[in-house]
C-alpha cells in the first residue's frame, strides 16, 4: 500500500508546531516519519536503544534562527531548526563526542565542545521552508560562519554534515 | 675631498641596487608563494570527483529494482530518499559550490549540471508515481532518466578532466609569469649595476681631469724649481750648500739617502750633527773664510746602510754680488762602483779566478821585488814549481769539474805548508809556484819540498772517488841559480822536468847540468820532426801465437825510430813526447800505413801473418779523424780490413765515452778489429768489455809476470777476465809471457793466445817472414826460452 507521502508530512508538520510546547520534558513517541535516532549515551529513549523524532518532535525542542553564509550556498542564508545543545539536554546526553550519520553513511565526529560553545544549528529549514533531502535536509548542522569567520575551515567544514539521520552520543 | 665625494656617491649607488634587488626578490618570492596557493587548489580539482553523484545514481538504481522486485527493505520512502539523495549531489558538482574554490567553472560544466538538474526533474514525477505503485512504463522511463543521468555523469567527468587540463595550462602560465617577474628582476639588478659602474666611472673620470688641471696649475707654478730640483736629486752625486757657518741650507736626495736623512731634516744643520766627520765642518769654514776652492779629494765615507763609499769630493766657494762668500757648494761623486771595478780588475790581472791565489803575472811581480830584496840582504829565496802528476788524466777521465774542484783542493793544501811572507801561486793549468823568502839555508827550501809532497801525496776525494795524484817539484834558488826572474824561472822549470822525468813524485833542484838535459829535449823534439819527414821509423812486429797449437795468429806493430847518432830509440822515448807536441798524428798515420803496407806485403807473398794489431793513442782520436785515417790507411796498401786490429787503451773510453763509442762503431764499420789494450792497469771497469765494441781482450804483462807468485790474485783475477770475455763473446790474449809456467797456467784457465819473450821478442819484418815460412809450431819447453834469450841478447 503506497501512501502521499507529501500530504503525510504535511500533517505532521501542522500538528507539531501546535502541540510543540506542551510536549516538553517528556519524550513523547513519534508520531510521522521518523527523521533522526539518537543513541549511545542518553538518558532519554522512546524506542528500544534509541531516542527517534519526527519533524514535528523536533521543531517542537524549539525553532531558532541562524542566518550566515556556507560553502555550499550563494550569500547569506536564513535557516530554522533547534539547538543540538537543547536536543542533547532534552534526551539527557551525557559524553564528550557527538558521531554524525548522513543517510548516505557518511559520518563525522562532532566534540560536544563545539555544540557547547560554537553555536551551531541543526537545521530543519532553510528560507521558512523545511528542507528537502535533495536540499541536503532533514537535517543539516550548520555552523554560523558569518559570526565566527575563523570557523570557515576545511575541519568544521566537514563536521558541517547534512542528511543527518542519526546521532550517537559517546 | 674628490675620493670622499666618490665613496659617498658609491655607498649611495650600492645602496639603490640593494633595494633594488631586495625588493625584485620581494616581489618575486610573493608571486611565488601566490603561485603555491594557486596550485594547491587546482589540485583539489584533483580530490574532487563526481564519484559521489555516480555512487548515488548506483544506489538509486538498485533500490528501484528491488522496489520493483518487491524486496522487503526498500519501500517506498527508501526509494524516494534514494532519488533525493542523488538530486542533492548535483548541486555540489558545481564548482562555484566546492568548499573552498572560487574559481568559477567553465560554461560547458555548468551546462551539464543544468541538464542534470533538468533530467532529475523531469524524472520526479515518475519516481514518485513508482514509489506509489506506477506500472512497468513508468520503471522504464525512471531507469531510461537513470541511464541519461549516467550519461550526464560521464560527459561531467570528461569536462572537468578538461578544466583540469585547461587548469595545468594556466599554470604554466602563471609560471612563465613567474619567471617573467624573476627575469625582470635581474635586469633591474644589471641596470643598477650598471648605474653603479657608471657612476663610478663619471667620478674616476671627473677626479681624473681635477687632478690634471691642478697638476697643469702646479706645474706652471714650481716648473723651473721642479726641473732643478729632480735633475739635482736625479744627478748620482751628492750636492749639499752650506752657509758660512757650515749649516746645510740644502741638500739633495742623494746626500739625504747616503746619511739616512730626510733633505729637510738636513738643513740647519753642521754635518758633524748628522754623523759625518767634524772635520768637513771645518773643511767648509775654511772654504768659506779663504775664499778658495778645495780641489777633488777621494774620501772613503760609510753610508747609512754601513757600506763603504768612495767618494770624490770638491768644496767651492760662491759669492753674493758683493764678492762676498756666502755659501759654500759641497759636490761628491759616488766612484764606489768604479773603485770596486778597478779592484776587481787588479784582483783579476793578478789571480787565477778558480784557486782566488796570484797568478804568474803577480808572481812575476813578487819575484821580482823579492830578488832585489835577496841580492841586498843577503837571504837567500827559493822558487818551487809544482806540477800535479797524474791532473791531465784526471780531468780527461773525471771531467773538468772534477780537475777543477782537484785544483782547488790541492790549492788548500800547499797554502798549509807555506809560511807567513811566502807566495803561493797558480802559474797556470796544473803548474803552480810557491816563492819562499828569507832563506838561511837551502835545507829550508828542501824542508819545504817534503811537507808539500807528504800533503798532495794524500788521497784526494774526486766525484765520489778516491784519486792518487802526486806532484812534481822544481826548485831553483835565487839568487843563486839567477839573478834575474825569467832565469830563476827556467831553472826552476828545468828541475821540475828532471823530478818528472826521475819518476814522478819527487822533488828535483836545479843543476846547472840540467840545461844540458833541456838541449837534449829540445834536441829530440827537433829530430823527430826531421825523422817524421824522413821516415826515420820502422815497425817491428811481435808475434801473438795461439795456445791451443801454438800458432803464430797475429802480430802487434811496434815503432821504432832508427836514430842517426843514438841508434835505435824505444818508443817510451819519444812518444810522450809527440803526444806532447802532437806530432803523434802523423806519427801515428805512418804506424797505419806502414802496417797496412806490410800487410798487403805478406799477403803479395802468400803468406798469413793473422792479424796485424796497431796501437791508437789517444792523441790521435782527439786531434784527428781517426777513422778517415785508417780507412785512408787501408785504400793506399789496398788491403782488407779484416787484417787489421786496433789496439785502445782504457783512457780513452773513460774520457769521453760518447765520442769514443761512435768513434769505436764507425772503426768497426770498416772492418777493423778492436781491441782493449792493458788491461788491468787502468780503471778496469768490466763495464766496457759490455759496452764498447771489442773484439779482443789483452792483459797487461803486470798480472802475467805476477802469475807464478805463490798465494798471489793474479791467477784468480785472470780467471775471473777469462771468463767474462768469453762469456762476451771476447778473445783473450796475455801480454808478456815470459816462462812456461806461465803459458801452461794460462792455458789451463782458457787463455786464447798469448805473447812475449816465452815465444818471441819482438822482431824486423825480415824475420817476421822467416818466423811465418818457418814450421808452423815452434818447440815448447826450455829450449824454445833459451832460443829467445839467445835472441834477445843479440
Amino acid at each position: 500500500m503506497r501512501v502521499s507521502r507529501r500530504g503525510v508530512l504535511a500533517g505532521l508538520m501542522l500538528l507539531g508546531l501546535v502541540a510543540g510546547p506542551a510536549m516538553a520534558g517528556a519524550l513523547p513517541v513519534p508520531k510521522g516519519k521518523v527523521i533522526l535516532r539518537i543513541e549511545g549515551n542518553i538518558a532519554q529513549r522512546n524506542a528500544p536503544d534509541a531516542a527517534e523524532f519526527d519533524a514535528e518532535m523536533l521543531e517542537s525542542l524549539g525553532l531558532v534562527e541562524l542566518v550566515t553564509r556556507t560553502p555550499w550556498t550563494e550569500g547569506e542564508v536564513r535557516f530554522s531548526g533547534v539547538s543540538p545543545k537543547a536536543l542533547l539536554a532534552a534526551v539527557g546526553a551525557a559524553g564528550s563526542t557527538v558521531d554524525a550519520v548522513a543517510l548516505n553513511d557518511y559520518r563525522v565526529e562532532i566534540p560536544m565542545r563545539d555544540i557547547d560553545t560554537l553555536g551551531p544549528l541543526l537545521a530543519t529549514r532553510i528560507d521558512g521552508r523545511p528542507m528537502r533531502v535533495r536540499d541536503k535536509g532533514p537535517l543539516w548542522l550548520v555552523y554560523p560562519w558569518s559570526q565566527r569567520p575563523e570557523l570557515d575551515t576545511i575541519e568544521y567544514q566537514s563536521r558541517s554534515i547534512w542528511q543527518i539521520k542519526t546521532l550517537v552520543v559517546r | 675631498m674628490r675620493g670622499h665625494r666618490v665613496a659617498a656617491g658609491t655607498r649611495l649607488a650600492l645602496a639603490i641596487a640593494v633595494v633594488m634587488f631586495m625588493t625584485a626578490m620581494l616581489v618575486s618570492l610573493v608571486r611565488l608563494e601566490a603561485q603555491r596557493e594557486a596550485d594547491s587548489r587546482v589540485d583539489r580539482l584533483g580530490i574532487w570527483s563526481t564519484a559521489q553523484a555516480q555512487t548515488q545514481l548506483a544506489r538509486f538504481q538498485v533500490a528501484v529494482e528491488r522496489y520493483v522486485t518487491g524486496a522487503a527493505e526498500v519501500g517506498a520512502d527508501e526509494l524516494v530518499d534514494a532519488f533525493e539523495l542523488l538530486w542533492s549531489r548535483i548541486p555540489l558538482l558545481a564548482t562555484k559550490n566546492r568548499p573552498g574554490l572560487d574559481v568559477t567553472p567553465g560554461l560547458e560544466i555548468a551546462s551539464v549540471i543544468e541538464r542534470l538538474d533538468a533530467v532529475l526533474a523531469e524524472a520526479e514525477p515518475d519516481v514518485l508515481r513508482l514509489a506509489r505503485g506506477g506500472r512497468e512504463e513508468v520503471y522504464h522511463r525512471v531507469t531510461q532518466a537513470m541511464q541519461a543521468v549516467d550519461r550526464l555523469l560521464a560527459d561531467l567527468n570528461q569536462k572537468i578532466h578538461d578544466e583540469r587540463l585547461a587548469a595545468e595550462l594556466e599554470k604554466q602560465i602563471r609560471v612563465a609569469a613567474l619567471y617573467r617577474g624573476l627575469l625582470v628582476s635581474l635586469l633591474a639588478l644589471l641596470i643598477s649595476g650598471g648605474t653603479l659602474i657608471a657612476l663610478l666611472d663619471r667620478e674616476t673620470r671627473r677626479a681624473r681631469r681635477l687632478a690634471v688641471v691642478a697638476d697643469e696649475a702646479h706645474a706652471a707654478a714650481a716648473a723651473v724649481s721642479r726641473d732643478l730640483q729632480a735633475v739635482i736629486d736625479a744627478v748620482p752625486a751628492a750636492i749639499t750648500a752650506t752657509d758660512r757657518q757650515g749649516r746645510y741650507l740644502f741638500m739633495n736626495r742623494f746626500q739625504a739617502d747616503l746619511l739616512g736623512v730626510a733633505p729637510e731634516q738636513a738643513v740647519g744643520r753642521l754635518p758633524s750633527e748628522l754623523g759625518l766627520d767634524p772635520a768637513v765642518d771645518a773643511e767648509l769654514r775654511a772654504v768659506a773664510e779663504s775664499g778658495r776652492a778645495m780641489p777633488f779629494v777621494e774620501q772613503v765615507e760609510q753610508d747609512s746602510s754601513g757600506r763603504r763609499r768612495t767618494l770624490l769630493t770638491s768644496k767651492v766657494p760662491v759669492r753674493d754680488a758683493t764678492g762676498e762668500v756666502v755659501r759654500v757648494v759641497h759636490v761628491a761623486l759616488d766612484i764606489t762602483e768604479r773603485k770596486l771595478a778597478e779592484e776587481q780588475a787588479r784582483h783579476l790581472a793578478h789571480h787565477d779566478a778558480l784557486t782566488g791565489l796570484p797568478n804568474r803575472a803577480f808572481l812575476t811581480e813578487a819575484l821580482h821585488r823579492a830578488l832585489a830584496r835577496a841580492i841586498r840582504s843577503g837571504q837567500g829565496i827559493a822558487l818551487h814549481l809544482i806540477d800535479l802528476d797524474r791532473f791531465k788524466e784526471i780531468n780527461d777521465t773525471l771531467g773538468h769539474p772534477a780537475g777543477d774542484a782537484m785544483l782547488v783542493e790541492v790549492a788548500a793544501r800547499m797554502a798549509c805548508c807555506i809560511r807567513e811572507g811566502d807566495t803561493l801561486a797558480r802559474m797556470g793549468g796544473d803548474e803552480f809556484a810557491i816563492l819562499q823568502e828569507g832563506l838561511l839555508d837551502p835545507g829550508e827550501a828542501a824542508s819545504m819540498t817534503q811537507r808539500l809532497l807528504a800533503a798532495l801525496a794524500a788521497p784526494i776525494r774526486l766525484a765520489g772517488q778516491e784519486i792518487t795524484s802526486g806532484a812534481s817539484i822544481g826548485v831553483a834558488l835565487g839568487p843563486a841559480d839567477g839573478n834575474e826572474v825569467a832565469e830563476l824561472i827556467r831553472h826552476a822549470d828545468l828541475a821540475l822536468y828532471r823530478a818528472k822525468s826521475d819518476g814522478r813524485n819527487l822533488a828535483r833542484f836545479y843543476e846547472p847540468a840540467m840545461n844540458l838535459q833541456l838541449r837534449d829535449r829540445l834536441e829530440l823534439e827537433q829530430a823527430l820532426r826531421a825523422a817524421l819527414a824522413a821516415e826515420a821509423f820502422e815497425l817491428h812486429y811481435q808475434p801473438k801465437y795461439r795456445l791451443a797449437d801454438d800458432r803464430l795468429v797475429g802480430v802487434e806493430a811496434l815503432i821504432r825510430w832508427r836514430h842517426p847518432e843514438r841508434g835505435l830509440v824505444p818508443p817510451d822515448r819519444f812518444i810522450a813526447l809527440a803526444e806532447d807536441t802532437g806530432l803523434i798524428v802523423p806519427l801515428g798515420n805512418w804506424v797505419l800505413r806502414e802496417a797496412c803496407r806490410q800487410a798487403r806485403r805478406l799477403r803479395d807473398l802468400g803468406l798469413h801473418a793473422g792479424r796485424i794489431a796497431v796501437n791508437l793513442s789517444p792523441e790521435q782520436l782527439r786531434r784527428q779523424d781517426v777513422v778517415a785515417a785508417v780507412e785512408d790507411a787501408l785504400a793506399a796498401a789496398d788491403v782488407d780490413a779484416s787484417l787489421i786490429e786496433l789496439e785502445l787503451t782504457e783512457s780513452l773510453l773513460v774520457r769521453d765515452a760518447e765520442h769514443a763509442l761512435r768513434v769505436m762503431r764507425d772503426l768497426k764499420a770498416l772492418g777493423v778489429s778492436l781491441a782493449l789494450d792493458d788491461f788491468g792497469t787502468g780503471y778496469s771497469a768490466l763495464a766496457y768489455l759490455q759496452r764498447f765494441p771489442f773484439d779482443t781482450l789483452k792483459i797487461d804483462r803486470g798480472f802475467v809476470c805476477t802469475l807464478d807468485e805463490p798465494g798471489g790474485s793474479s791467477l784468480r783475477i785472470i780467471e775471473a777476465v777469462v771468463r767474462l770475455a768469453h762469456g762476451l763473446g771476447l778473445a783473450v790474449v796475455a801480454e808478456g809471457v815470459e816462462t812456461a809456467q806461465q803459458r801452461d797456467t794460462l792455458q789451463a784457465i782458457g787463455c786464447d793466445q798469448v805473447q812475449g819473450y816465452l815465444y818471441s821478442r819482438p822482431v824486423e819484418a825480415p824475420r817476421l817472414v822467416e818466423l811465418l815460412r818457418g814450421p808452423p809450431a815452434p818447440p815448447r819447453g826450455p829450449l824454445r826460452r833459451t832460443a829467445a834469450l839467445a835472441e834477445a841478447v843479440a
